[in-house]
């Protein structure tokens, strides 16, 4: 994995590439937007980070440049403005993500790794809460190691709950992923499943959390 | 924060010196005037009101002068010869040239040698006895009785009937002037009431303005005289407008930039605080990263509280939009960091669409921190509830200490904490709450939550 950084705050630069590095990829790194843009045509990153305030050339026009040329890699941006305005207008230009600074090393990493997962056509294997694992491939759940038996609907409420984890997954969209299967599905109905579930997972000490009004969340108890 | 009522203006001193000004200017000489032609009136009227009644007195002198002369020398007449029909009240005294009295119907006092001094009636104004009287002196000769011989008449009529007559004359003149300035006095009371209506109209437009509104002044308000300063003062307006617009780029910009270092400072301690050290480095580097949190959230509150003041408006264009699923979506957002906290955020939507016209973002902004504040007071363990309903409203409560009620206004200025919350907030998120609850002209109310425990936050729309 080859990840291009263009930031021209040196400290923050810095952190963000030790940070890349540590997990792994391969880090580039440029400081002015006109380098930015020849290393993007000319290398051939996997994803790139990408601030707006640069000197000698915008991201947003780097980012119209690269779009251009058909370079289809990830990006992320960065950016000081945060108005609903900036945010929409780079998304139109192709971004892929965007980041309001400051933001925490963790949710960069996170939003880095889903990308990259992403452009290679498919999730990860496993997906992971706690000692809850769910291999994504052969459709297996194990907890601590142990397999749990789960029908088709458990398993496919408890997939969507893991591709959100941390998140609030509301009942409609959860009848959306059961819907899939054909068959009209009541709110009445995602609850017995839940309950189904927070009995299977209890004993690994992974909870599913009712959140009121809002639907639920798969948490680490 | 809350509007600040305007500091009260003093009308009657401030506003309508002018006006006294004008009217002392108007009335003290109106008044003098009247006092001056009332004692001129009274003087011309005394001396018209003379002039007959001297007249007669004099005809009288000349009557008795005659009678006495065709009375033979050796008949001694009587006072009723000569002034025969009683004009009761004049009486008179005639003196031989020695200026021995010789006879007549009173004693009149002996004519002075001024009173003598010259031919034909002397008249003047004296007293007699503690009565005022007009005292005529007429010197003549007689041509049958004794040719040749002089008298002196000396005759006194009191003045009674003149004073009547020209008080009489007096109070014609007096009373109508004095209606007159009654009338002239109401009229410029009038005139000035309506000529300071425009003046008061303006005052009262300024008074009545929010702090925040610098649109000028509107001249054609103003009367003629009045509109220069008007003109001075909407260019004076105009300069702070400049200036503050100014302040509010220059503070914004500050924001923006801190936001890069910001980021380089949180991120460089977060990766730190990975690397195995020492414990005391590590409770160090914690801090570090908990300061570098909190200031990039202060610095993220005051750009949206700058986004959401009033000259910031025209970013984001108002949409059609449903409270209720923006509601719904800002409340998803904050579960994490309930959850984080133990707290049991729970939405209780209207179960329909709330349509109304809004800024989207600044919504989110309101929401977000009313919900931020109500998890960030409340303690672990405690209910947090968001609510929607037609009108629409939202209402967020929280089971946490409660804010006293004569907190509660002020929880919305800027940096206002709560004594002994000993919570790390940025002291902005209810200012937020407050800019944009103002930016879509709703109301929020502030009160104990259910069963009084708590607090409620209710902002009701249109």
């Amino acid at each position: 994995m080859r990840i291009l950084i263009v930031e021209d705050d040196e400290v923050l630069a810095d952190s963000l590439i030790r940070a890349m590095v540590a997990v792994g990829y391969a880090t580039d790194h440029a400081a002015d937007g006109e380098q930015a843009l020849a290393m993007l045509l000319d290398g051939c990153y996997d994803l790139a980070i990408l601030d707006l305030n640069l000197p000698r050339m915008d991201g947003l026009t780097i980012l119209k440049q690269v779009r251009a040329a058909k370079r289809s890699l990830p990006v992320i941006l960065l950016t000081a403005r945060d108005t609903v305005h900036d945010r929409v207008l780079g998304l139109d230009l192709g971004a892929d993500d965007y980041l309001t600074k400051p933001f925490s090393l963790a949710e960069l990493e996170a939003r880095v790794r889903a990308l990259l997962r992403r452009g290679q056509g498919g999730g990860a294997a496993v997906l992971a809460c706690g000692s809850l694992e769910f291999d994504s491939v052969g459709r297996r759940v194990t907890l601590a190691g142990e397999p749990v038996e789960l029908s088709a609907r458990e398993l496919a409420v408890l997939e969507t709950l893991l591709f959100r984890q941390g998140k609030v997954v509301s009942k409609e969209q959860l009848i959306e992923s059961l819907c899939a299967w054909g068959d009209e599905v009541t709110t009445n109905a995602i609850e017995v499943y839940m309950h189904r579930l927070r009995k299977k997972l209890e004993p690994g000490g992974v909870d599913i959390r009712t959140v009121r009004g809002l639907g639920y969340l798969l948490d680490k108890a | 924060m809350l509007a600040r009522r305007p500091v009260p203006v003093n009308e009657e001193e401030d506003i309508l010196s002018l006006r006294h000004h004008l009217v002392n200017w108007l009335f003290t000489p109106l008044y003098l005037l009247l006092l001056f032609s009332t004692v001129t009136g009274y003087i011309a009227a005394l001396k018209l009101s003379n002039q007959p009644y001297d007249l007669v007195l004099t005809e009288r002198a000349r009557l008795i002068a005659s009678r006495f002369d065709l009375i033979s020398e050796d008949t001694t007449p009587s006072h009723d010869d000569l002034l025969p029909d009683a004009a009761g009240h004049m009486t008179f005294t005639l003196f031989d040239a020695n200026v021995t009295p010789l006879l007549g119907n009173a004693t009149l006092p002996r004519p002075r040698p001024l009173d003598l001094s010259a031919e034909g009636p002397r008249l003047r104004s004296t007293s007699i006895g503690g009565e005022k009287v007009r005292l005529l002196t007429l010197r003549f000769r007689t041509t049958r009785r004794t040719p040749g011989s002089e008298y002196v008449l000396v005759m006194a009529e009191p003045v009674k009937d003149r004073l009547y007559l020209g008080r009489s004359i007096l109070g014609n003149i007096v009373i109508p002037q004095f209606i007159f300035i009654l009338i002239a006095g109401f009229a410029v009371w009038i005139g000035l009431k309506r000529g300071f209506e425009p003046l008061e109209n303006l005052r009262r437009a300024v008074s009545q303005r929010r702090g925040d509104d610098l649109s000028p002044l509107d001249e054609a308000m103003a009367p003629g005289e009045v509109r220069p300063l008007i003109h001075e003062v909407n260019a004076l307006i105009e300069r702070l407008k400049a200036m503050m617009e100014q302040q509010k780029r220059f503070v914004a910009n500050a924001a923006h930039q801190l936001r890069t270092p910001f980021a380089g400072l949180r991120a460089q301690a977060e990766l730190a605080r990975r690397e195995e050290g020492p414990p005391a480095i590590k409770v160090a580097l914690e801090g570090i990263c908990e300061g570098a949190g909190r200031c990039s959230r202060l610095v993220n509150q005051l750009l949206t509280l700058a986004r959401n003041e009033p000259e910031a408006r025209l970013e984001e264009a108002m949409t059609e939009l449903d409270l209720d699923r923006i509601a719904q979506e800002t409340a998803m957002d904050w579960v994490p960091e309930a959850v984080q906290k133990d707290i049991d955020l729970g939405f209780e939507g209207a179960g329909m669409e709330l349509p109304m016209r809004g800024y989207e973002g600044a919504l989110r902004d309101l929401i977000g921190n009313l919900l931020d504040n109500a998890i960030r007071y409340t303690p672990p363990g405690g209910r947090v509830t968001l609510r929607t309903g037609p009108g629409p409203w939202l209402r967020v409560e929280d089971d946490g200490p409660g804010i006293l009620p004569e907190e509660r206004e002020k929880v919305f200025d800027r940096f206002y904490r709560v004594a002994g919350s000993g919570q790390p907030g940025s002291g902005l998120g209810l200012a937020i709450v407050h800019e944009v609850a103002q930016r879509h002209r709703a109301r929020i109310v502030v009160e104990s939550g259910e069963g009084g425990r708590g607090t409620a936050f209710l902002v009701r729309f249109g």
